[in-house]
């Protein structure tokens, strides 16, 4: 008998951990607004001085949306589309409005070998084409892994410009050699040189572009409104997506550490903390596949200003989280089922835009309809 | 007194989900691989290259026992609609999925992003889920076969 209480016990308790439900509550004082119906896979979006929209598709379209209406822009450089691999972030340069520079990164089969690696280029927008393009930054070798392009593109307050590769399924290879590409953070100049304190500089063949290391696949990146620090996420295996703040030549530790496992259910390793890497400041079992982050700023969501939002595309909603001295305190569904959430960002207006595949962009509302 | 903590014990398991089915799912894959000990060289290469794809590309959604999620992602073991539609499955690999589809008696209605595959992978990919977790298919899907199939 005394074993069978504790059998009960022990496997009601199976069933507790072994259920991937979020416990998140779903937030019911809010609405929505669809703003840019029919898109597939809205990936990025950037908003233009004149209010107007750039939208990238995944699958290699850049839309520019104004006043309604939605226009193909051309000269949109060739996308290699396979897996998680296509037309990923849009980003405008902080001074855009004198230098006109638009960011963008995809996954590129330019160069040698069969396959795919993430790429940054620069462009400028003239009568709905891109011209002047520069590639920036083409990550290598190529390979036809789906999987794991990143990105995100960030600016900071001194003009240096970030983004993100996932390590494209190599993870026992990429993450933790700083010689190879791939499950990095990047800092560039908005040129694309290689700033001179950029912390590997001096590492024989390092790549010198290389910020901070360790990571599996980062889908999302803001800078904190009030700290100006570079916050990033990123996908875990199963059960081990993290929020990271971002220092300068830092391991964050994949797959060395996690907090989560292969997806057949294995361990990938025992252990969630070593000396010399990062810990998380906050990390998700079971995994919600973070994509897309934007902190609230405006005036416009009272009680959420400061909060972060991150997209779930797992479980379909909007994560609004809350932040005391630094810490997540608590978390709620947003748009709960609305589908995968795949990016957001406060518009210029102040309002929160939500980028939903097979679906559209929608505006945030706070408040009942 | 034992039966029915046995009875209990698959209960619970049966509701716990995911995490609990792990040694379940290896055993199945496990089960899958030597099935095709018996078939042909020719289908045990190709499965074999599309194991490495279904593990990059489609594991994440169809899970690795290949049962899927209830009403968001079709299972592929012992599904009818794999089975019965051989020409729309590899379609459905090609160029994307989207609308209502039946499968074993349930209605998914969500979409499925075109992956890139090539046709040779497609078929690979293909042999090894028509040949896996309780699926048997006698007749090898060629790279020819994919490549005919239009939109």
């Amino acid at each position: 008998m005394k074993f069978l209480r504790h059998s009960v016990f022990i496997f009601s308790f199976l069933g507790l951990i072994a259920c991937a439900q979020d416990k998140n509550p779903i937030n019911n004082e809010h609405s929505y607004e669809l703003v840019v119906p029919e898109l597939s896979n809205p990936w990025g979006f950037a908003f233009l001085p004149d209010g107007s929209m750039l939208i990238n598709e995944k699958e290699g379209e850049i839309i520019h949306f104004k006043n309604g209406n939605k226009t193909s822009v051309k000269g949109v450089p060739k996308v290699y589309n396979r897996g998680q691999g296509g037309l990923l972030d849009v980003k405008l340069h902080p001074d855009y409005k004198t230098n006109g520079w638009i960011y963008l990164t995809y996954a590129s089969s330019e160069g040698e070998g069969k396959g795919g690696h993430t790429a940054l280029m620069r462009a400028q927008l003239k009568n709905n084409t891109l011209v002047d393009s520069e590639v920036l930054y083409k990550a290598t070798p190529n390979t036809t892994r789906g999987q794991h392009f990143g990105s995100r593109i960030e600016f900071d307050d001194e003009g240096y410009l970030y983004f993100t590769i996932g390590e494209r399924g190599n993870r026992d290879v990429n993450p933790q050699d700083i010689t190879r590409d791939g499950g990095k953070v990047y800092r560039l100049h908005d040129d694309g040189t290689i700033p001179s304190d950029n912390p590997f500089v001096n590492d024989e063949n390092a790549k010198t572009a290389i910020y901070s290391f360790g990571h599996r696949n980062p889908q999302g990146m803001a800078i904190h409104p009030e700290t100006r620090e570079i916050w990033t996420h990123e996908h875990g295996p199963k059960g081990g997506d993290e929020i990271n703040i971002i220092k300068s030549g830092r391991n964050y530790g994949w797959p060395v550490i996690t907090y989560g496992i292969n997806y057949i259910g294995t361990k990938i390793t025992d252990e969630t903390a070593r000396k010399g890497m990062e810990q998380p400041l906050h990390y998700w079992v079971p995994s919600i596949a973070p994509s897309g982050m934007a902190f609230i700023s405006s005036d416009k969501y009272k009680g959420w200003k400061g909060n972060l939002l991150v997209g779930s595309l797992k479980f379909q909603y909007l994560d609004n989280c809350y932040i005391k001295d630094g810490k997540i305190v608590k978390e709620e569904r947003l748009l709960d089922g609305l589908g995968r959430v795949r990016s957001v960002n406060q518009g210029p207006d102040g309002f929160i835009y939500v980028g939903i595949e097979n679906l559209g962009i929608v505006k945030l509302i706070k408040g009942k309809k | 007194m034992k039966k029915s903590l046995g009875y209990l014990i698959i209960t619970l398991l049966l509701i716990s989900c995911n995490r609990s089915e792990k040694n379940k799912d290896i055993t199945e894959l496990k089960n899958s691989e030597e099935t095709s000990i018996n078939q042909s060289s020719e289908l045990k290469a190709s499965m074999e290259r599309g194991k490495i794809i279904y593990t990059d590309f489609c594991v994440t959604c169809h899970l690795p026992n290949g049962k899927g999620v209830p009403k968001a992602f079709p299972p592929l073991a012992k599904s009818d609609y794999l089975m019965n539609n051989r020409e729309e499955s590899i379609k459905s690999i090609k160029y994307g999925q989207s609308g209502e589809i039946t499968v074993n008696g349930e209605i998914y209605n969500n979409v499925m992003a075109p992956l890139g595959l090539e046709d040779d992978e497609i078929a690979d990919v293909m042999n090894y889920i028509t040949n896996s977790w309780g699926n048997s298919n006698d007749k090898l899907i060629t790279e020819e076969e994919v490549s005919k199939i239009e939109r």
